[in-house]
């Protein structure tokens, strides 16, 4: 899971309400906002979250 | 939820505030009595699953619901109006997950058709979106509850809207059937005039639309067209559904020329347009704005983007006081939601529109 800064106490209160704490302590968040992010800005945040994604997804 | 006070001599309303269960009004004590009583409205058995509320994914059993319901001030009465309120709004097209943990300020507008308006006295006449109606007060305050105590959408907490809108306290109307020159917004979808409907869409508050002047269609309608047609309101963004109130003055003037629901959507859906030139902001800011953009948009300088796929995805109605020359427009919170009709007992005749296909996934 990929979420920006803004939404991490969600994320952690929602996974534990489904019984998958591990879904919000493994996620990625990358600094928040995006919705008003410039291309360059949003290759900037893609560029820095990429490792984390990468760990992420594999084992 | 269910739990005793540590004593008699406690102030009931003040404890319930300090265990965070009401929506920052005065909430009524559920006593063992009042529950039964609307638990039996229910139909009993207590421990049955109506459903499952995101984004927390509590359980809202039937006992839960009743606790809720005396919470909120409802009579035993409206008790089935907001059971099958809940259930359309856990429809998986309806996407409450997102509703109610969005940034929007979209809240479930439910407006209730049928006789079972007038057997709990519930406002559809003047002041229709106002205070001063238990039964459109309190049912709306009962899903309000349901949706922070079992759904667990607290404000800046799980429910991540920015702003938020007035409707979060309590958003319930009737449909004028009687006020109204057409067949009821229910008839129309296949019910019949008997049954008993609530139709709940995710909305952004009622915006007014004056207009005291025109004394035909097309004047009242493009001052409804010229409410709609902004970049501003999410469905200008992200399309799907809206609702557009029609008071019954304007109703009767559009009505007396012969045009029907549908020719009244079909003008309204026809001339609400932007250009993509506006939506886009001239590509001002880069394309990954554009590419969020629903995919049918078309992409090049003076095209005419419609808010909403097609004429039907503009729920109508006619509601509020016989005097004045009023209407106003709601818009929804876009296409990642669609607007559900449920029938009291649970048939569903009426089309639930999945805008995305995502619900088919």
């Amino acid at each position: 899971m990929v979420a920006s800064s803004e939404f991490v106490a969600a994320a952690e209160r929602q996974s534990a309400a489904l019984g998958l704490p591990a879904l919000a302590t493994q996620a990625v968040y990358v600094p928040h906002p995006i919705q008003d992010a410039t291309d360059a800005e949003m290759r900037e945040k893609a560029r820095d979250a990429f490792k984390a994604i990468v760990d992420a997804i594999t084992v | 939820m269910t739990a005793t006070p540590p004593s008699d001599n406690i102030d009931l309303i003040e404890w319930y505030f300090e265990r965070g269960w009401t929506d920052g009004l005065p909430v009524v004590p559920p006593t063992p009595e009042a529950v039964a009583a609307m638990l039996e409205s229910l139909g009993g058995e207590p421990d049955h699953l109506e459903a499952r509320i995101p984004p927390r994914w509590g359980s809202l059993t039937r006992e839960v619901l009743a606790v809720n319901l005396v919470l909120a001030g409802c009579l035993p009465a409206y008790a089935q109006v907001v059971r099958a309120a809940v259930l359309a709004l856990t429809s998986p097209h309806f996407n409450l997950n997102g509703v109610q943990a969005t940034t929007h300020m979209a809240a479930p507008l439910l407006v209730i058709n049928g006789p079972i308006r007038h057997e709990i006295q519930l406002n559809s006449g003047a002041n229709v979106f106002g205070s001063g109606v238990r039964a459109n007060a309190t049912i709306g305050r009962a899903i309000r509850l349901v949706l922070l105590n079992v759904g667990g959408a607290w404000p800046g907490d799980l429910d991540k809207s920015t702003l938020g809108h007035p409707g979060k306290y309590t958003f319930c109307i009737g449909e004028n059937e009687e006020a109204s020159p057409w067949a009821p917004y229910h008839v129309e979808q296949g019910y019949t005039a008997e049954d008993n409907t609530v139709f709940c869409l995710a909305a952004e508050g009622p915006h007014s639309v004056t207009n005291h002047v025109a004394n035909d269609p097309q004047g009242i309608l493009d001052s409804l067209v010229s409410a709609m047609s902004t970049i501003a309101h999410n469905n200008a963004v992200s399309s799907g559904a809206c609702a557009v109130i029609l008071g019954p003055e304007h109703a009767s003037t559009i009505a007396a020329k012969n045009w029907s629901r549908q020719d009244v959507r079909r003008y309204l859906w026809s001339n609400t347009t932007n250009t993509y030139d506006d939506i886009s902001f001239g590509g001002r800011y880069g394309q990954i704005y554009n590419r969020n953009l629903p995919k049918w948009y078309k992409r090049e300088k003076g095209a005419r983007i419609p808010i909403v796929p097609s004429p039907d995805d503009i729920h109508l109605f006619v509601a509020g006081g016989e005097a004045g020359r009023f209407s106003a427009f709601l818009p929804g919170w876009g296409h990642m939601s669609a607007p559900v009709l449920r029938e009291l007992d649970g048939r569903s005749l009426a089309r639930d529109t999945c805008i995305d296909g995502t619900c088919e996934l």
